[in-house]
């Protein structure tokens, strides 16, 4: 049974007759211990999912499933004890710890909100997770603005994972931050699956990190998934045109290897706009008639591998 | 050949009441020239753009330095001379193309605001200057577009409206702060090359401020590597990705994620880190970076050391950066 089984997940934004799906059907399982990578341009719905999974946004179609648990319609009560098996790292590292809380009592707060009355053994996993994410006890004793961009992230993974949850949900952990201080953390979250079992969903719009850190890779495109695969086929055998696109777009960061025959994408349409036929018809170098008035499912290419184009 | 350069900047201190951000920053950009600055998140980069426009946040001050822009020394000159400057000499791009835009003004009406509080033009000539813009930054349909509001602007388009906003005055120079952090790669190349054919048509210089080294590779010709308010080395492109001299230049290219071929996963290699914090640079009595440096020596502890030659064009700061042999080989 696979720890986290989301079907069909719709999430609208906007007031009634003039909303949108953010989210538009979003079909896709998390296995334990294993990570998920979410890619895809901004604005495509990557945390609209993130936090409709742990209910922070109310869902508006399709089922969330916890080791096989429906936890889609979950009251308030009952969702407090799931959201301590799934945590969340925000993507804004500033804006989502409190300025005003100590560093010792922001980690505190979530375990006494959920029942933790034990204070010795609250402590005493303050000082372990402080330890886990390369900051100095003497930390506890500050506040959120001594420290910089990388450590304030760190802050925040602490947070999420003092409750010990089974999948953290990481939203653009690293994309605001220099290589030096990425690859501190992406170390601390490697070392954390091997000792946890831990799973991620790993949300970014940076295909390197992705690359190296997922196993298996969703490209999302306006709401909808548009492909699926292990990273090593992924990157090896694109098939929808849009992750062709993405793929050859990134930077390589040799001087004079830039590629001037990557595809030239025209601008995206919004959601709103989007017509009967593939959300990508407009930008997309492939298209066929078809694609103007026939939607492309997701549909298996090969094993393990999915991708929703008619030509693919 | 010899030119003077469009931004001279010398000796530029930038300061808190509590504490010093920026420690004496020196660096120039010519005509035409994309130079990259990049470090470790808070070392001051932005805080050095804004200095340069004279637009820093409550609280900072220009401490020492000057900052030469054709001639004249932006750091003292008087605010109405600044505000010429800042229209027709000088621009600035923002990360966030959402904030920047008026929501309920349409995004044309806005383009040529800005272009007749700095040129005395009439409504109707403004408005084919924006037309012409906006078919220069590549926005199709230039006359449906004038009359839309910025909610019917993707990310990239906003980003290209705010580019024409900033160009419009032919600058001499663009600072862009991470122009391109929010958008996706493919987005990102296209807003890279718009920027690169600006220079090279309006000889512009740009100062593109980024963390990303594949932009760097890509698209600058030479880049400026900020530690903790220091300039530690400023080299051109190729030289500082294939012989970086400031251990702080090295621990920055070996922490990548792919070794340019892309074939790195957690499974198989782990990323190599500079070990502890930037915190550490304040306790330091010689160079900042000696607290972290693989490389450090007695002398490090001595007193900062400058930014000197090691060949033309190409600056450290670092006691072991003049033995570019050794250094080299150490790399490798
Ligand atoms: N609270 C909200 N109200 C209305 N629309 C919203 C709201 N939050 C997000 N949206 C819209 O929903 C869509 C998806 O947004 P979301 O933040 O999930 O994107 P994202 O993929 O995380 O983008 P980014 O890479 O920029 O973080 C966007 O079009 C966004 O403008
Ligand atoms: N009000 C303030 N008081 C004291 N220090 C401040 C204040 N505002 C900013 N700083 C400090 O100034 C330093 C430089 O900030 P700056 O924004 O220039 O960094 P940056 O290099 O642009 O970083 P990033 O890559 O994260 O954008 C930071 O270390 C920051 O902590
Ligand atoms: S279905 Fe058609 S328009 Fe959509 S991605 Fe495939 S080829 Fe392109
Ligand atoms: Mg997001
Ligand atoms: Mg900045």
């Amino acid at each position: 049974m696979s720890l986290l089984s989301v079907e069909d997940l719709k999430v609208s934004y906007g007031p009634k007759g003039r909303s949108f799906n953010a989210v538009d059907g979003v079909s896709f399982t998390v296995e334990k211990g294993e990570t998920i990578g979410v890619v895809g341009e901004s604005g495509c719905g990557k945390s609209t999912l993130g936090k409709s999974i742990l209910r922070l946004i109310e869902t508006a179609g399709g089922t969330i499933r916890l080791d096989g648990e429906d936890i889609t319609g979950l009251g308030h009560q009952a969702m407090m004890s799931k959201r301590r098996r799934m945590q969340m790292v925000f993507q804004d590292p500033f804006g989502s710890l409190n300025p005003r809380q100590s560093i010792g009592k922001l980690l505190d707060t979530p375990m006494r909100a959920h029942g933790i009355a034990d204070k010795a053994e609250r402590q005493k996993r303050i000082e372990y997770i402080i330890d886990k994410v390369g900051l100095p006890q003497t930390s506890l004793t500050r506040f959120p603005h001594e420290f910089s961009g990388g450590q304030r992230q760190r802050i925040g993974i602490a947070r999420a994972l003092i409750l010990r949850p089974d999948l953290l949900i990481c939203d653009e952990p690293v994309s605001a931050l220099d290589l030096s201080i990425q690859s501190q953390i992406l170390n601390l979250l490697t070392d954390l699956k091997a000792e946890f079992s831990l799973s991620y969903l790993f949300i970014s719009h940076d295909l390197s990190v992705v690359r190296y850190f997922a196993d298996r890779v969703i490209v999302m495109y306006l709401g909808r998934v548009v492909e699926t695969a292990d990273h090593e086929t992924l990157w090896r055998d694109p098939r929808h045109p849009y992750t062709r696109a993405l793929l050859a777009a990134v930077p390589i960061p040799r001087p004079g290897s830039r590629k001037h025959d990557a595809p030239i994408l025209g601008e995206r349409q919004s959601a709103a706009a989007a017509s009967a036929g593939c959300r990508f018809y407009q930008r997309c170098p492939m298209a066929q008639n078809r694609c103007a008035t026939e939607e492309p499912v997701l549909r298996s290419v090969d094993s393990g591998h999915g991708a929703a184009c008619h030509y693919a | 050949m010899k030119t003077v350069p469009v931004l001279e900047v010398l000796d530029l201190a930038i300061g808190f009441p509590a504490a010093r951000a920026v420690h004496g920053v020196s660096f120039e950009i010519h005509k035409g020239e994309m130079m990259a600055l990049v470090g470790e998140s808070g070392c001051g980069k932005s805080l050095t753009a804004f200095a340069i426009m004279r637009l820093l946040p409550p609280g900072a001050r220009i401490q020492n330095g000057q900052v030469i822009f054709d001639g004249t020394d932006l750091a003292t000159i008087s605010p109405r001379e600044l505000r010429r400057i800042r229209g027709n000499g000088i621009s600035l791009i923002l990360q966030e193309p959402m904030t920047s835009l008026n929501p309920v003004l349409t995004v044309g009406v806005q383009v040529a605001e800005i272009i007749r509080q700095h040129q005395n033009l009439s409504r109707a000539a403004a408005k084919a200057r924006v037309l012409e813009l906006f078919d220069l930054v590549g926005i199709t349909e230039p006359h449906k577009r004038y009359d839309q509001y910025p909610h019917n602007f993707s990310g990239g388009m906003r980003q290209r409206v705010m580019i024409a906003m900033a160009v419009a005055c032919n600058p001499a120079l663009l600072i862009a702060d991470e122009p391109t952090t929010a958008l996706d790669v493919t987005i990102q190349a296209q807003v890279m090359d718009l920027l690169d054919k600006l220079r090279r048509e309006l000889s512009m210089a740009v100062l593109l401020i980024t963390h990303d080294l594949g932009v760097v590779a890509q698209w600058a010709d030479r880049v400026a590597v900020m530690y903790a308010g220091r300039i530690v080395e400023t080299a051109p492109v190729q030289k500082f990705f294939s012989a970086p001299q400031h251990p702080y230049s090295m621990g920055l290219l070996n922490s990548s994620v792919s070794n340019g071929e892309g074939a790195w996963h957690y499974t198989n290699h782990r990323l190599s880190e500079i070990k502890g914090s930037v915190a550490s640079a304040a306790q330091a009595t010689g160079c900042s970076f000696a607290p972290r440096c693989r490389h450090v020596i007695a002398p490090c502890h001595g007193g900062q050391p400058k930014l000197e030659a090691v060949e033309k064009g190409w600056l450290a700061t670092c006691c072991r950066a003049q033995n570019q042999e050794e250094r080299i080989h150490e790399f490798a």
